[in-house]
Parts: C-alpha cells; sequence; structure tokens
C-alpha cells in the first residue's frame, strides 16, 4: 500500500475529473456556488469511501457476474441514506443540490472506483482511495464553482458568506456574464480546466 | 443447450441468493434511516410553509379550505379574516413552480413566495428574488407581463419562468374573487 501515490494520483496525476473524466455530469451542472460544490463534493467523499469499505470487503464473495449489479445496489443505499440524511438535517443543501443527490448513483467516479480499484484491493487501501478520488473530485469542484460564482455571478462564497448567504460581490452587478452560470459556462470552464492540467501533466513527463 | 445449463445450475442459484441478500439487507437499512430522518423532514416541509404563508399574508391561524375548480390551484387556506393564501402550481420551464399568492379581501395581492422550483438557475430561479415577487403585491383582477400590455417586467426576453408565475397569480386571484362571491351570499 502505497498512500503518498495513491494521494498523488487522486489529487492530481489519476484526477477522478481532470484525467480520468469521470462524474462530468455533476461536474458541470452543480458548480455555480461554492456552498454547492462543497456540499457535493463532501457527499461524494463520504458515498465513495463508504462504497469503496463495503466492496472491498464483500470482493470476495461477490460473483462476478452480477458484479455490477451489486455496486449498484451499494452505491444506491449509500446515497439514500445521504439524501435522506441532509433532507432531514441539512434542507438547505438538498434543497440547492436537489435531484443530483441522487444521481450520485449514477456517478460513474463511484461505480469506476469500485470496479477498478475497490474489487481488487484491499479494505485500507480502497478507503483511502474513496478519501483521495473524493478529495480530488471535490478540489475540481470548488475550483469550478470559484471561476464561475466570480465571472458569472460576480460574488464569493454564494451560500456561505455575505448578506444572507448571497455571497461577497467582488464584481458589480451587470458586468458579470451570466452565461457563465450556465450549463454552457460548465463545458467552457471544465474544457479550460482540462486543458491546463493535460497540458501541465505532458509538461512535467517531458522533463 | 445441455452443457449450458450443467455449467449455470448452481452459480445460478448463488448469484440469485446474493442478489437478494444484498437487495434485502440495504433495503433494511435504508428502512431504519428512513425512520430516523421522516419526521425532521416533514417537520421542515410543515415550517417552509408556514414561514412562506406569514411571508405572503401575516395572521394568526390559517385554516385549510375546500377549493374545487381550476386545477392550477393546489391547496387555499384562509386566513382569519385577513384573505386567503392559495397555493397554485404553474407549470414553469424546469418542471411545477409551487408557490403561495396572499389576497386581502379586497381582492389584492399582498405576496408572493416561492416554495419549490426547478428554474434555471441565473436565469428563472431569480424568480424567487424579493425585486421580482414584490411586482405582484397590491394588484388586482389579472395580471399581465409588459410585454402582454401588463405592468409586469419579466425576468429574461424569453418569460417562460415569468410567464408561469404570473398565470399562478392570476389563477389564484380569481380563485380569491370567487371564494369572495361565496362568502358576501
Amino acid at each position: 500500500m502505497n498512500v503518498k501515490k495513491q494521494f498523488r494520483e487522486g489529487l492530481l496525476t489519476n484526477n477522478p475529473v481532470l484525467v480520468q473524466l469521470l462524474g462530468m455530469c455533476s461536474t458541470m451542472a452543480i458548480t455555480t456556488t461554492l456552498f454547492n460544490g462543497i456540499g457535493m463534493g463532501v457527499s461524494v467523499i463520504v458515498i465513495l469511501t463508504c462504497s469503496n469499505i463495503v466492496i472491498s470487503l464483500l470482493r470476495k464473495i461477490i460473483p462476478s457476474t452480477i458484479r455490477i449489479a451489486c455496486y449498484i445496489v451499494v452505491v444506491a443505499g449509500f446515497v439514500t441514506i445521504v439524501d435522506l440524511l441532509t433532507q432531514a438535517f441539512l434542507p438547505s443543501l438538498s434543497e440547492s443540490l436537489g435531484v443530483f443527490i441522487p444521481l450520485i448513483v449514477v456517478n460513474c467516479i463511484i461505480l469506476a472506483r469500485a470496479e477498478a480499484f475497490a474489487s481488487r484491493n484491499g479494505v485500507a487501501a480502497s478507503a483511502l482511495d474513496g478519501i483521495f478520488q473524493g478529495t480530488g473530485y471535490t478540489l475540481v469542484l470548488i475550483v469550478m464553482c470559484v471561476i464561475r460564482e466570480f465571472l458569472g455571478s460576480g460574488t464569493f462564497g454564494g451560500g456561505l458568506l455575505g448578506p444572507d448567504g448571497a455571497g461577497i460581490r467582488i464584481l458589480p452587478e451587470g458586468v458579470p456574464a451570466t452565461f457563465l452560470v450556465l450549463p454552457v459556462g460548465g463545458f467552457l470552464t471544465l474544457g479550460c480546466l482540462i486543458a491546463l492540467m493535460q497540458y501541465l501533466l505532458r509538461r512535467r513527463e517531458d522533463k | 443447450m445441455k452443457e449450458e445449463t450443467r455449467r449455470s445450475g448452481p452459480g445460478m442459484f448463488r448469484t440469485l441468493i446474493t442478489l437478494l441478500l444484498f437487495g434485502a439487507v440495504v433495503a433494511f437499512l435504508l428502512g431504519l434511516v428512513n425512520q430516523v430522518t421522516a419526521d425532521p423532514i416533514a417537520d421542515h416541509k410543515e415550517e417552509k410553509t408556514r414561514t412562506a404563508m406569514q411571508d405572503v399574508l401575516p395572521s394568526r391561524e390559517y385554516s385549510e379550505i375546500l377549493y374545487e375548480g381550476d386545477p392550477l390551484i393546489k391547496t387555499v387556506y384562509r386566513a382569519g379574516e385577513q384573505g386567503w393564501v392559495i397555493e397554485v402550481t404553474p407549470s414553469g420551464f424546469g418542471g411545477i413552480i409551487d408557490m403561495l399568492v396572499g389576497v386581502d379581501p379586497s381582492g389584492a395581492v399582498t405576496g408572493v413566495s416561492i416554495i419549490s422550483m426547478s428554474e434555471t438557475s441565473g436565469l428563472g430561479a431569480n424568480a424567487a428574488r424579493e425585486s421580482f415577487r414584490s411586482q405582484y403585491v397590491g394588484k388586482t383582477g389579472s395580471v399581465k407581463l409588459r410585454k402582454q400590455g401588463g405592468e409586469i417586467d419579466a425576468l429574461t426576453g424569453a418569460t417562460v419562468t415569468s410567464t408561469a408565475v404570473t398565470k399562478g397569480v392570476s389563477a389564484a386571484l380569481a380563485a380569491a374573487a370567487e371564494l369572495m362571491q361565496e362568502g358576501g351570499q
């Protein structure tokens, strides 16, 4: 088990969003305010870690023919638990994330990590994988949120800071380009981030 | 064919049992979680509706009254002598907009509040803003967007959300007018 390597892979060299290109739908859909990004990120870390642990524990008894079905049952179970808990104890979060919490079930990151990592590795390594890959996803969400919120709404920390949680206004009203908080802005921001990441990784390889 | 049955015989059985067990265990756990969360979730919903009611038409008590007619209207509450709070559900761009409209006994809007909606964030979702909602306050009869010769400034050029909210307010006003006539007789 190589903690350092797993850490670096999850956050940078094998980042789920920017390198593996997984979970792009939620990445583009919810990154409009910082609060959404952090909420979604934490939910995914929790679900990914739990499902990785359980799948790693059960990897010997799951018949390979129905493994995907079993993974989905486990993942769906954890997603529903998180969904119910946020609805009960963090209602404002569940409201602003809406349907995207239940949709974590089909977030490819979770199934991909179950198949590629948890089903082949021990419990501790799988748990770490969940935490690191989840953190990698969360970091991308936060970067996307900060960029899109700043350029699209002209604020920082929407849903968390400022009056009524509307965020701290940096750009005056009317200046920001609203299209950046729309889906098209998600595509543009994510595209630029992926390009930047690939450029940096390639440059490092060349050295 | 024969070979295949032999091969999948015991395997098939194990597969079935495993999947069944997975489903049963997960369902049981979810049942437990649901028991813990069901009450808080219901409380939040109720509290939210209550706050929204106070927001559109403050009153000490609200009693649900029977109203049948316009299918846009979900529930009607009588707010003591202050008037009515009417829950309407017009369709916006991203599905149903669940909103409350307060109407005073003279048939004027006292407030509009949105309970839930799935409009586009940054565009239609701005309907929740005070500056948009407050345009409806004091309106009587039937409300229209400026584009249709009315007085409401739409949120966007496409006016999908604005049209829906306006339709909801008009429906609530019409229902209140009906209730007023019934009350007067």
